[in-house]
């Protein structure tokens, strides 16, 4: 009896989704494990209520290209790249339910996560090992339903990013684009931590470029890890709630500064194990730092 | 769209169409479509004169400098020979009645002038106005007498604890220091375990307009920074905390919030805004924590894409309403000078800010 995966999709047209839930089927080809996708409905209205406190005006448009129904608008870059790694690995889907379908994956769509409906299909469904992609935040009682935990990729150092925008806050500090793979429990990002790793950026490299480089990142680490975590061989790291800070979705404005950092050759300089969570210090002033002494 | 710039001078246009409105050196109160200027606001005049004279350094503006000079004049003519200055707006054939809250908040304008101009008229009203202030104090550290509303002593009043403590220092007077520390000690008493404060609104029992709770912010945190209160700045780095989190969560400032930070997004106080953004600004600046200055950002970036560019009532292009929507229960239908001058310093700080980090401020921040 093989390990039963359990990936959990932000939505239908998610090409990270797609990423992972395609190298995990490639990795464990011809082997006992078996995979099930779940995702969570791109029109429930908690969700879309949600979207709109997150990206407040221009809702509309935002919301088409943030649920993946277009190239174009802020997430344009980032699905550019989702859409060049998913042609380097041979997968010409673009929907994850229709890759499933052809790949004979058992696929089901909830209106939520968190609701006792989802509760009762997993259940059945019996899972091992649960990988999430996306889908908002998970409360204690779905995360209870694992005993083998949720694992995710987060797409900052921990713990010293956590929360939104977790690229562009760890750039603003002048810190490598890291991705840390841990587990998830109640709190924002506080759960043990399986590894990290660390990108260069180029100049002038687009932040969606990079934020969607990152999460890629993140999915190749946590998959070269499930062997190891399942035979027990692997350590994981304490990630202490009261280190770091949680950060939130970055303006706009501020990401516009990032990006002109990075346009004016301010990539970053330290990677994270090298600097104190509670060091506040910009990249700018870390790198006039550096080059003075 | 006219970059961060642009949206200075242009709310500097409109502060110097209130001063002309009445020809007597102080800014109108407010505009009002409807019925045109409202008369001379002492209070707001009292600090909107250094905010022409950042102004007038930013673009090097000789003519902005004696605006404010003469703003300062004005209020130097009006005051009492007590010291106070009066409640409300300006009537030619009227005393006045004293207000503590007004009086302290001219204090800006005369300490200012004075350390401009050196003239020995400006320090001798300044000392005249913060003597009054520390003799009219209850011993408890509240103003309960010439208050806004009688008896009511509201947290907000930080804001004449500031300029209080700024004498104290300027004029090396410990008697004016130890009152504004009793003030703040006083107003910190009356915060609350969720970060809000129980007397933060202009009258006893009602939901705090984001513009009072801007004023209780910016007032405990610039007076613990003037008096060295590290325990006044951490209360009131909690404070800004807790509401820089529930904005970040909510997306928005509501206009007014109520016991347990209950808001009312039914409107946004869009002075508030620039006045919190200005609280959370100058947190960013105390501990280099960057979420104080993306929430200054976003919150101005609201107040920046209601500023009127141009409208039908050349009076207004550059003003900036109490309420969005401009019938919200902050000042509706109306254009007060304060909100100009929260706008412009809260604008001038965040230019600097990001000019420290490395950005030279073109475009606008929505």
């Amino acid at each position: 009896m093989g390990i039963r995966f359990l990936v959990l999709a932000g939505h239908r047209r998610s090409l990270p989704s797609l990423y992972l839930v395609s190298s995990l089927l490639e990795q464990r080809k011809g082997g006992k494990d078996s995979i099930v996708v779940l995702s969570a409905s791109e029109f429930s209205f908690r969700r879309l209520a949600g979207l709109r406190r997150r990206l407040g005006s221009n809702l509309i448009p935002k919301a088409i290209t943030a649920l993946g129904f277009s190239m174009t608008g802020q997430f344009g870059e980032e699905r550019a790249v989702f859409r060049e790694r998913l042609e380097d690995v041979g997968v010409k889907y673009n929907r994850i339910d229709r890759f499933c379908r052809d790949n004979g994956i058992p696929f089901n769509v909830v209106r939520e996560f968190n609701h006792p409906a989802t509760y009762n299909l997993l259940r059945n469904i019996d899972p091992d090992q649960a990988i999430y992609t996306g889908g908002g935040i998970l409360k204690k009682e779905f995360i209870a339903l694992f005993p083998k935990g949720v694992l995710n990729t987060h797409s900052g150092p921990l713990p010293h990013i956590r929360g939104m925008s977790a690229v562009e806050w760890t750039l603003y500090f002048g810190m490598k684009p890291t991705a840390t793979v841990h587990f998830i429990d109640e709190g924002i990002d506080t759960g043990g931590i399986i590894g990290s790793i660390s990108l260069e950026v180029e100049c002038g490299e687009p932040l969606g470029r990079i934020r969607a480089r990152t999460v890629l990142a993140g999915f190749d680490l946590m998959l070269s890890k499930l062997d190891a975590l399942w035979s027990g061989s692997l350590g994981i790291l304490p990630n202490p709630p009261g280190r770091g800070r949680q950060y939130f979705e970055m303006a706009d404005s501020v990401k516009g500064i990032v990006q002109h950092w990075i346009d004016h050759g301010y990539t970053p300089v330290v990677i994270p194990e090298e600097v104190d969570p509670d060091d506040l210090r910009s990249a700018t002033t870390r790198i006039r730092e550096r080059s003075e002494a | 769209m006219p970059g961060a710039e642009g949206r200075i001078q242009a709310a500097v246009k409109w502060l110097c169409r209130s001063q002309d409105a009445w020809q007597v050196g102080g800014s109108a109160a407010y505009y009002a479509p409807l019925f045109g200027w409202a008369r001379p606001y002492p209070e707001t005049s009292g600090y909107i004169a250094p905010t022409l004279w950042r102004c007038a350094d930013v673009f090097s503006s000789p003519e902005l400098a004696a605006r404010a000079l003469r703003m300062v004049r004005w209020l130097v003519d009006i005051q009492s020979e007590e010291g106070w200055f009066p409640a409300g707006r300006w009537r030619s054939n009227e005393t006045g009645i004293p207000s503590v809250f007004n009086t302290a908040q001219v204090l800006f304008g005369l300490l200012e002038a004075w350390k401009r101009t050196g003239d020995s008229t400006f320090d001798k009203a300044a000392r005249k106005s913060a003597s009054w202030l520390a003799s009219v104090q209850d011993a408890d550290g509240r103003w309960r007498k010439h208050a806004y509303v009688p008896e009511y002593s509201p947290s907000y009043y930080s804001h004449a604890c500031w300029p209080l403590a700024e004498c104290g220092v300027v004029f090396s007077d410990d008697r004016l220091k130890d009152a504004a520390a009793r003030g703040i000690e006083a107003i910190l008493r009356d915060q609350q375990k969720d970060g809000t404060f129980e007397c933060w609104s202009f009258s006893p029992g009602k939901a705090a307009f984001t513009h009072t709770i801007g004023y209780t912010f910016c007032g405990i945190l610039e007076t613990s920074v003037i008096l060295d209160l590290g325990f006044a700045r951490k209360c009131v780095e909690e404070s800004c905390w807790k509401l820089l989190r529930k904005f970040e969560i909510q997306n928005r400032l509501a206009g007014s919030y109520g016991k347990g930070w209950d808001g009312d997004f039914g409107f946004v106080c869009l002075t508030g805004n620039c006045q919190i953004g200005l609280a959370w600004l100058h947190l960013y600046i105390l501990s280099g924590d960057p979420r104080y200055l993306q929430g200054a950002l976003k919150a101005v970036g609201l107040v920046c894409r209601k500023q009127v560019k141009r409208s039908v009532f050349p009076n207004l292009n550059g003003a900036i309403a109490g309420s969005s929507p401009i019938y919200g229960k902050y000042m509706a239908f109306r254009y007060p000078n304060w909100a100009a001058k929260f706008f412009i310093d809260v604008i001038l700080g965040l230019a600097a800010a990001l000019h420290r980090i490395g950005i030279k401020v073109g475009g606008g921040w929505e």
